[in-house]
């Protein structure tokens, strides 16, 4: 649907396209409110922040995207809430930036000691189709220093802009994207890994 | 060949994003044409960001219906 009409549906109150940006959006404010303020209060922090989309849609001017202008007053209602508790930031931590998912890989040369395994599976639909599969997908992306896994489900699932979600998360672009290539390595690697059979 | 298969699989993000210089993509390129190992990485990790693509969730049906209500609560206060 057409953005402009999409905003003048919720103007007037139409429910139906309230419930189409909850359903689209609902998601990515969940991520990054619990990327600033902990996963505790994140659910909390989304409700706040839909009643402050509601309050200020009449003065949304349309400068950004209707999802990045939401995130942004997700980002802001989060950041409130973490001064208030004073929990400290762990969005772009550098200690989250270093470690070399794939170590012991590759030769001292450079090349593969240990190739990529052979994946039964190879299409995006496959790789969903297998349950236990999935369920090693799931549980790496879980798994990831929380950096990494906002960037990565922000990013590579939710489909937001890195600048968008670099701006908000107050990191900077080139950080974000060693973030999310260290988190993208990280999943495929567990992924080989149970392709070889090393995990269950 | 200016790029090892350990610097491919350090450059791919920014090959698949299209972050690479023009010259990096070249030498990148290049390494694929001679090298099974990375064709078959390169493969692997686009099929992967593919499928996170098509993993997004939706919240449930009754949370939806929740959130809107309390939406529309605040829509009748504010107007009233």
């Amino acid at each position: 649907m057409d953005e402009r009409a999409l905003i003048q549906q919720l103007l007037a109150g139409d429910q139906q396209a309230y419930r189409t940006v909850v359903r689209s959006y609902h998601g990515a404010m969940v991520s990054m409110a619990r990327a600033i303020a902990g996963a505790a209060v994140a659910d909390d922090i989304v409700q706040d922040a839909w009643i402050a989309v509601v309050r200020a849609l009449p003065r949304f001017e349309g400068r950004s995207s209707l999802r990045t202008w939401i995130l942004q007053i997700v980002g802001n209602t989060a950041k409130t809430r973490r001064r208030r508790e004073q929990r400290s930031v762990a969005a772009g931590d550098a200690a989250e930036v270093e470690g070399i998912a794939l170590a012991g890989r590759f030769q001292p040369d450079g090349h593969w000691q240990l190739p990529p395994a052979h994946w039964g599976a190879s299409s995006p639909e496959q790789l969903l189709e297998q349950d236990q599969l999935k369920g090693v997908i799931d549980q790496a992306i879980e798994k990831l220093p929380e950096s990494q896994r906002t960037v990565l489900t922000l990013c590579d699932i939710e489909g937001v802009d890195m600048e968008d979600v670099c701006k908000i998360l107050e990191v900077s672009e080139s950080n974000g994207r060693v973030l999310l290539h260290r988190a993208r390595t990280r999943v495929w690697n567990e992924i080989d890994k149970f392709q070889r059979g090393e995990t269950k | 060949m200016k790029f090892s298969c350990k610097d491919i699989t350090e450059l791919t993000s920014a090959y698949v994003d299209g972050k690479l210089s023009f010259i990096d993509r070249i030498h990148y390129r290049l390494h694929l044409f001679v090298c099974h190992n990375c064709r078959v990485y390169l493969d692997q990790f686009k099929a992967m960001l593919a499928s996170f693509g098509k993993s997004r969730r939706e919240p449930e049906a009754k949370q939806v219906d929740d959130l809107v209500a309390r939406m529309m609560q605040e829509r009748q206060s504010k107007d009233s």
